[in-house]
């Protein structure tokens, strides 16, 4: 037993019954909030798994970022039926059998698998220079092209974005 | 007899100063150290980070509100308290106990989860981040790897509470102040994020440590040349918008929103989100002293032996609290000084103007570095 | 399979659990902010997979990590665009209810 491990049945335990509230809560703005936990939890989990830069950025990004977007979003278009989401027996019944029986098959499979045996872990120098550097690299192993493309993504997304919140598209009206 | 007493001060000062060595290990350190030897040792490590923690938020958390209250009264020709102790010093001790004696009101209406989540959001968010704070060697609980960004990534959490605090208290003043205090430091966490770049890029570390460290030779604020001090001054514009204070003090305009998004908020409560408010600006002054002021290093004058002998005798501790609150002292003074902007101008300022101006402060700041035009000692 | 040492099947148990929660949510919420919620789990659910597994089977490599900040990346594209999309619909909308969108004309 390493000293991570009950850390992660802690942590596993609390982001599971945090999906399950994100997933069944009616109320939207407090199913944002279960959501922020449960990535909150997947920033613990990277923790664990010694990638403490990823867990920063997943604080940073999910929770300061798109946390926040979607609170934003969901006080902008505030209405009494926006609020409240609560499915029909049948389709919570359906929905419930299909996840199960994925959970169930996949499971199956998991255990039924001979996984090779998990190595011990390496302690890495300096993990967040030589991710730098790997990013910024044309040649073997280097991911520059990828790292180029998903600029050019979020630079048209952002564009995209501001041009279908922008006053006047579509039928909405200017805010003010 | 008055002697002895100025020799005493002397040599405690100076076996405060004694251990001229910075690489003390922090308290986390310490603690993981000691774990396997013996595990008493590491929980004795573990709760003097923890004491110390709490104890440090109560005592700054008394100071800073008693240093405002004087400091705001000063400015408008007023005494401010006096009377609760020496000068009024105990008057936020009396006004915390008054506050935690009081009713606990919770509107009607209000979404109760919520509404009793966010205040503790909003202090663990603080907390997070006062732990990162290296205050002297000494005095340092955790140094991790990826400070500064960690720093950053837990200030979302305060985000998150004051909108959620705002939402759940269902009085559309709240909701207005939380919505403008959302806006306003998403918008300006980015040309924070920007100029806390520039020292990454300089040290090529986002260890607080090491970044203290780093200004040995001299602080940052002088060897980086004009890219750090641009920096330096986006991060004080910045850092005072995102602690919502005057001139930016929009989403709590009382004259417009009565107290913004922590208007139905009462009692403890309401005595959470105000020290977290200022232990906020405690941490963002002392990020900044840490960053471009040398943190706890002396200020050193190449050339100057016998000075710089003299500066070292003053204990790190001294030398933060020095540029931590001189720092505190500039954000009151604009508290005091600047009327409240207009949230177009608020917008426009960040985007049109110092973000902008940032981005190519980085773009300088790294044209600086590739062609080495900076001072003497520094890597690469 | 034993509680102790974590190993692989335990880290695809748990992504496969939180994965299911999020198809859970996928197929009964009607709002478009609920299915973004749950996109999101499954997208979390499955980068936290990626770097478990390189952690454990190949320990000292970093793709597991920068595929990871793709993921983070292209998730954070994703939110962005669908709530462009999202808002400046619920506001001509009453409701968010993605089953009543299936006509194309405005």
């Amino acid at each position: 037993m390493r000293p991570s491990d009950p850390f992660f049945y802690l942590f596993a335990l609390l982001a599971l019954g945090l999906a399950r509230a994100c997933v069944c809560s009616q109320h939207l703005l407090r199913a944002t909030l279960y959501l922020a936990g449960v990535l909150f939890c997947g920033a613990a989990f990277y923790v664990i798994l010694d990638a403490e830069f990823l867990a920063g950025i997943q604080l940073l990004v999910y929770i300061g970022g798109i946390s926040v977007l979607l609170i934003f979003a969901i006080m902008l278009t505030r209405g009494p039926d926006l609020l409240k989401d609560r499915p029909s027996p049948l389709r919570r019944n359906l929905a419930l059998a299909l996840s199960l029986s994925f959970m169930g098959l996949c499971s199956f499979l998991v255990l039924r698998t001979d996984w090779p045996a998990a190595l011990p872990a390496e302690p890495h120098e300096n993990p967040v220079r030589d991710m730098g550097v790997r990013l910024l690299n044309p040649g073997e192993g280097g991911l520059l092209l990828p790292f180029e493309v998903i600029s050019v993504l979020l630079l048209c997304v952002a564009i995209a974005a501001i041009y279908l919140a922008r006053p006047g598209s579509g039928e909405e009206r200017p805010l003010s | 007899m008055k002697a002895a007493w100025i020799t005493t001060a002397l040599l405690a000062l100076h076996s405060l100063s004694a251990a001229r060595d910075w690489t003390q290990p922090t308290l986390a350190e310490r603690a993981a150290e000691a774990a396997g030897r013996s595990p008493w040792e590491s929980a004795f490590w573990i709760g003097l980070g923890l004491a110390g923690t709490l104890a440090a938020m109560t005592l700054l958390g008394l100071s800073l509100v008693y240093a405002e209250r004087k400091i705001a009264a000063r400015f408008q020709c007023r005494l401010g308290p006096t009377r609760v102790g020496w000068r009024g010093t105990l008057q936020t001790l009396a006004d915390t106990f008054k506050l935690i004696s009081k009713a606990d009101l919770v509107p009607r209406d209000a979404d109760r989860l919520l509404f009793f989540t966010a205040p503790w959001l909003v202090v663990s968010g603080m907390l997070l981040a006062l732990v990162n704070i290296p205050a002297s060697p000494l005095l340092f609980v955790v140094d991790l790897n990826i400070g500064l960004l960690f720093i950053s990534a837990v200030g979302a959490l305060s985000v998150l509470g004051i909108l959620l605090g705002g939402w759940a208290s269902n009085n559309k003043w709240s909701l207005l102040g939380s919505m403008r205090a959302g806006a306003q430091i998403i918008s300006y966490e980015l040309s924070l994020t920007l100029s806390l770049l520039v020292i990454v890029l300089f040290t090529g570390s986002l260890s607080l440590g090491e970044i203290v460290q780093s200004q040995q030779e001299g602080w940052w604020l002088w060897r980086g040349h004009l890219p750090a001090m641009v920096a330096f001054l986006v991060f004080v514009i910045a850092s005072t918008a995102e602690l919502n204070r005057t001139p930016f003090d929009l989403a709590e305009g009382e004259s417009e929103l009565t107290a913004g998004f922590h208007t139905e908020y009462s009692g403890l409560r309401f005595a959470l989100f105000y020290l977290a408010e200022f232990l906020n600006m405690f941490i963002a002054a002392g990020l900044a002293a840490t960053l471009f002021l040398g943190g706890w290093m002396p200020l050193h004058i190449a050339g100057l032996q016998t000075f710089n002998r003299v500066m070292d005798f003053i204990p790190p501790l001294v030398w933060f609290g020095l540029k931590t609150g001189g720092l505190i002292f500039v954000f009151m003074w604009l508290r005091w000084t600047f009327p409240r902007l207009r949230i177009d101008q608020l917008l426009k300022l960040e985007w049109r103007f110092l973000l902008p101006l940032s981005m190519v402060n980085l773009l300088v700041a790294a044209l600086v570095l590739l062609l080495g035009v900076y001072g003497k000692g520094g890597p690469a | 399979m034993s509680f102790f040492p974590v190993g692989i099947q335990h880290w695809l148990l748990l992504c496969l659990a939180l994965f299911s929660f999020g198809l859970y949510g996928l197929l009964t919420r009607r709002s478009a902010m609920g299915l973004l919620l749950a996109i999101e789990i499954m997208v979390n659910s499955a980068a936290v997979l990626v770097v478990a597994l390189i952690h454990l089977l190949h320990p000292g490599k970093l793709d597991g990590q920068l595929s990871a900040l793709f993921f983070i990346a292209l998730a954070a594209a994703e939110v962005v665009l669908a709530l462009g999309i999202y808002v400046p619909l619920a506001r001509s909308r009453p409701s968010g209810d993605v089953t009543q969108l299936n006509d194309l004309r405005g």
